[in-house]
């Protein structure tokens, strides 16, 4: 496996010799610039418009994220995001952190998961190291949600919950960009007081 | 009996601390050694620049706990890590970890830098802890925003305009909130939006400076 | 003019004659930001000579970025397109070729979204081999061939940033100033597509 060091600009040599060769510009065709010129408007230069930001979501993400949900589906122990637990799950107030214990020390955070038909739901994140086993959530009294506090220092975490087996998003939570491994994360920021 | 109640207490205690691993930057043992050693130096190389290396630690935690491949675990990591070294770049030399884990992320979501700088300035006063929050938040938000398919360009216009003025960490989650339970309800993510955003906008400029910071004035004479 | 060392290589290729119509013939001492103020001005030949310029370039970052010299005509089209309406908002400070690379990056972005499940395929272009270069030996033609179907390999990140660090010859802050990508991120592309490049020029050798 290559080491991933940043490389200077000079291109290794059997690479160099090639990329000098792909340097020359294609030709203009005489119609196309004709057709190029003749679509300018024939008025005065329009005013500045407005500031308008324009840039669209990066389809590189979008296509690297197909790419790595197809890789990942090849080698996969844990990870289809289930959407019929999804379907069971029913919007609840966002983790909320507690009033902190002291002034740079942890705050209680309460995750909640509506899952009445689960057999085993636990939490995995950046404040677990993303283990299965640490974080088992406990299912309340009424027998439908399940539940756990955790204390947290004042910081931004990623998170999911793992449902039987399988990934699952907080509904109620913001979604993390999209990842890497084709699963996106919720994301909690708790505040310190 | 008490003395039960008093160890189920403690084991319980542990058992929370235990499951707050943070500090140590240790590469899953799943990984191959090549994998180990590549992310290894990794982590080594954000030390030296002065970067948090819990979160490279995590993400390779992640990738494992997700299935990847060690490449894919290795290529995210190294990702991650030069999207750390761009986001200190935007935000300027910062000691927050949210901040620069909040601007990684939406940086991997396909924010423009310069876009990201606008809103790093837009939110500077004096850089305080609250302002750090606010942009932490409103970082969030807009990297959600984005996953419901609000266009990118009207959610950070709409960020932009409650960062500069002066909106704070806790309006950001209302205005997501709002946001989430519009589109819920059938409205057009981008309506909903900008919606939400003129209200809050309003409220915003209905506080005049006065109200918001200065103490009252004793009246003359 | 703005641009940085490594892309001295572009301004002593560029022809000095424009093609085509003599009537857009400025002489090439006009900078671009002298030629796009002309243009602001209600000089229409100004901006052929800006087309003549910068076409080139972008017919050959667009050509891989996309895989056809068709689909590269369309984006380049409109690139200008939109470059000459939005003229009144070019920052004379800014390269014009790295502010037009940047509406060019854009449209390629679009293009290749909208393309659904196509694959990117280089087609050899018979009159711009004809017209290019001729390469001096047989086994020129084949590197050069192996490399155009290495880079149409490349994930989309990665050809972007490899054509625009290697073939474009920009720097790194004009790069990112285009792309809207960090330089640190750029910079990691361009060096996964070598190392890509290299593995598929390797497997293409012993095919």
């Amino acid at each position: 496996m290559r080491d991933p060091r940043v490389h200077d600009d000079e291109l290794p040599e059997p690479l160099d010799r090639a990329v000098s060769l792909i340097r020359d510009e294609p030709p203009l065709r005489a119609e196309w610039r004709a057709a190029v010129l003749a679509g300018l408007p024939t008025h005065e230069i329009a005013p500045p418009p407005t500031p308008r930001r324009q840039w669209s979501l990066s389809p590189f993400a979008a296509i690297a994220a197909g790419i790595v949900c197809a890789l990942a589906g090849a080698g996969a122990t844990l990870i289809a995001v289930n959407a019929h637990v999804l379907a069971t799950v029913a919007p609840l107030v966002t983790p909320t952190a507690m009033a902190s214990a002291s002034l740079h020390g942890p705050s209680s955070v309460r995750f909640a998961l509506v899952a009445p038909t689960a057999v085993h739901v636990s939490i995995v994140g950046d404040f677990n190291r993303w283990n299965p086993a640490a974080l088992p959530l406990k299912r309340s009294a009424d027998g439908r949600t399940w539940e756990i506090e955790v204390p947290l220092l004042p910081g931004r975490y990623t998170y999911a919950f793992v449902v039987d087996g399988r990934l699952a998003r907080d509904p109620v939570a913001p979604e993390a960009a999209s990842d890497d491994f084709g699963i996106a994360n919720s994301v909690v920021l708790v505040k310190g007081s | 009996m008490r003395l039960l109640i008093i160890s189920l207490a403690l084991a319980c205690a542990v058992a929370h601390a235990d499951g707050q691993l943070r500090g140590a930057s240790e590469v899953p043992a799943r990984l191959g050694p090549d994998a180990r050693a590549a992310i290894q130096r990794l982590i080594d190389s954000a030390r030296v620049a002065g970067l948090p290396t819990a979160p490279l630690a995590d993400k390779a935690a992640e990738g494992v706990l997700k299935g990847a491949d060690d490449r894919r675990v290795l290529s995210a990591v190294q990702t991650l890590l030069h999207q750390l070294i761009d986001a200190r770049d935007i935000l300027g030399r910062t000691d927050d970890v949210s901040l620069l884990g909040a601007t990684a992320s939406a940086l991997q979501a396909g924010v423009p830098v310069a876009e990201l700088r606008r809103l790093a300035a837009a939110s500077r006063g004096s850089m305080s802890a609250a302002d750090s929050r606010a942009l932490a938040g409103a970082l969030v938000t807009l990297v959600d925003l984005v996953a419901k398919r609000v266009p990118p360009a009207a959610a950070s216009a709409s960020i932009e305009e409650l960062l500069r003025r002066h909106a704070t960490e806790e309006q950001f989650v209302v205005l997501r909130g709002e946001v989430e339970r519009d589109i819920l309800g059938g409205q057009s993510p981008e309506a909903a939006l900008a919606a939400r955003t003129r209200a809050q906008v309003k409220a915003l400029d209905a506080l005049s400076p006065s109200d918001r910071t200065l103490p009252r004035r004793p009246p003359p004479g | 003019m703005g641009r940085s060392g490594s892309s001295w290589f572009a301004d002593a290729v560029r022809p000095v004659v424009t093609r085509g119509d003599a009537r857009g013939y400025h002489p090439v001492e006009m900078t671009d930001a002298v030629l796009a103020r002309l243009t602001r001005d209600g000089d229409e030949s100004a901006f052929a000579t800006l087309v003549d310029r910068h076409a080139g370039a972008c017919l050959r970052f667009a050509t891989r970025m996309l895989g056809t010299l068709e689909d590269a005509e369309e984006v380049t089209q409109d690139t200008f397109w939109r470059a000459h309406r939005a003229l009144a908002r070019y920052d004379d400070q800014l390269s014009f070729r790295t502010w037009l690379m940047s509406i060019l990056i854009n449209r390629c972005r679009t293009a290749l979204l909208h393309r659904q499940r196509r694959t990117a395929r280089v087609v050899v272009d018979d009159d711009a081999v004809e017209h290019a270069t001729v390469p001096s030996t047989a086994s020129d033609t084949e590197l050069r061939d192996a490399l155009e179907r290495a880079v149409a390999q490349l994930e989309a990140g990665q050809r972007e940033a490899f054509l625009l660090k290697h073939v474009e010859l920009l720097s790194y802050d004009e790069m990112s100033g285009a792309t809207g990508v960090g330089v640190s991120a750029l910079k990691m592309r361009v060096q996964r597509a070598c190392e890509r490049l290299q593995d598929l020029l390797e497997d293409d050798r012993h095919a």
